[in-house]
């Protein structure tokens, strides 16, 4: 038990870089470790690329089993843990969404309301017209991010909603810096503009109305 | 927007990102001071971030790990099976070739009391070597010899069958 506890603490205060040695030699407390600072991260990078709940919870699992299987092939001379990481995701997110039958531009931006809707029944909100502007922002913005090209999709959600560097997003994509920083570029000239048509026909709803 | 900011953009975001060098920084902010249409585009990256801030994290749902354990183990190969060692020799052997030593010595008695009915008895009896080994002898040299002589001719297959068994 004692020893189980000094274990646990010992893995909870190691670097990512530790845990990765400690999994290449098929820890499941540094697996757990991983698990928990990392799922987070993963399950909404998923959900952002893919736009689909259940494919990103399938793809996070997908995830965090490769990261066990290929443990002792990590280099920490090539890159952090966490763009290791993502990059795995990355690649299950592409592959996923290269498949012919998966409806590959549109982000389901009702399958996103869905828990917030539930989560909202839960807590009762003070100003109920907070929440609903709140809501109607949060679709927007899954619906544009569904419009973006992928490539662009991809960029947006992980410098955005990662903050991993550019350099790191250019070694997760493998691809050169410069490109990464354009595509970023790109992608938010087509925010702009989304969000544009996006405010005229609110206005005219309103106006309708 | 001066001639020299589409080579800018990439520093604007660098700078934006905090990822740029101290002096790069210091040198782009003096630059924004002066430039409109480079402060638009840093509003614009600023205003992108406040407003994809809307879609907020997900908690992922529960019971992730154990479901992990769950694929990890069953994907694992099973341990190979240990044959439990037994403690008690077994008895079938033992049992096997005593039956077929206690075969032999009974075909070997009873041709030590058969000789005397060959037809050969009477020539050889009298060789040094059969007078010297005696009936008995006689009687298991031949066991033996026939034992080996049945064994090599029933070699092949025998040979066969261990291949099948293989």
């Amino acid at each position: 038990m004692i020893l189980y506890n000094w274990m646990e603490v010992t893995v909870k205060q190691s670097t990512d870089s530790d845990l990765m040695v400690l999994l290449s030699e098929r820890s499941k407390p540094a697996l757990q470790e991983i698990f928990r600072r990392y799922e987070a991260p993963v399950f909404n990078f998923l959900i952002r690329t893919t736009g689909r709940r259940e494919i990103a919870r399938e793809l996070t699992q997908e995830t965090f089993f490769r990261i066990w299987s290929a443990a002792s092939s990590f280099d920490s001379g090539r890159g952090t843990v966490r763009g290791w990481i993502f990059t795995i995701a990355l690649n299950l997110a592409r592959s996923e969404m290269s498949r012919k039958e998966y409806t590959y531009r549109y982000v389901d931006p009702t399958g996103v309301a869905e828990a917030d809707f539930a989560a909202a029944d839960r807590v009762v909100p003070v100003h109920p017209h907070i929440s609903l502007e709140k809501e109607e922002n949060r679709r927007r913005v899954t619906v544009a991010l569904g419009l973006l090209e992928p490539c662009w999709r991809e960029v947006i959600v992980m410098k955005n909603y990662h903050a991993l560097t550019f350099g790191e997003i250019a070694r997760v994509a493998n691809m050169p810096e410069s490109t990464i920083k354009a595509r970023y570029h790109r992608a938010l000239m087509k925010i702009r503009e989304l969000l544009q048509q996006q405010e005229a026909t609110h206005g005219r709803e309103l106006s309708d109305q | 927007m001066a001639a020299n900011c589409q080579i800018s953009k990439n520093r604007l975001l660098a700078v934006h990102f905090a990822e740029g060098t101290g002096e790069e920084d210091r040198l782009i902010r003096a630059h924004v001071q002066q430039c409109v249409e480079c402060r638009l585009y840093l509003d614009l990256i600023g205003n992108t971030d406040r407003w994809l801030c809307e879609w907020g994290d997900e908690n992922p749902p529960a019971g992730g790990f154990e479901l992990l354990l769950e694929r990890i183990e069953a994907a694992e190969p099973l341990p190979a099976v240990v044959k439990k060692r037994n403690t008690v020799l077994p008895i079938t052997p033992f049992l096997k070739i005593l039956t077929g030593i206690a075969a032999m010595v009974g075909i070997i008695l009873l041709l030590t009391h058969r000789l005397a009915a060959f037809s050969f008895w009477d020539k050889v009896r009298l060789w040094w070597v059969v007078e010297w080994i005696g009936p008995l002898g006689v009687a298991a040299a031949v066991t033996i010899c026939a034992g080996v002589l049945i064994t090599l001719a029933l070699s092949p297959v025998l040979l066969w069958e261990s291949q099948l068994r293989r």
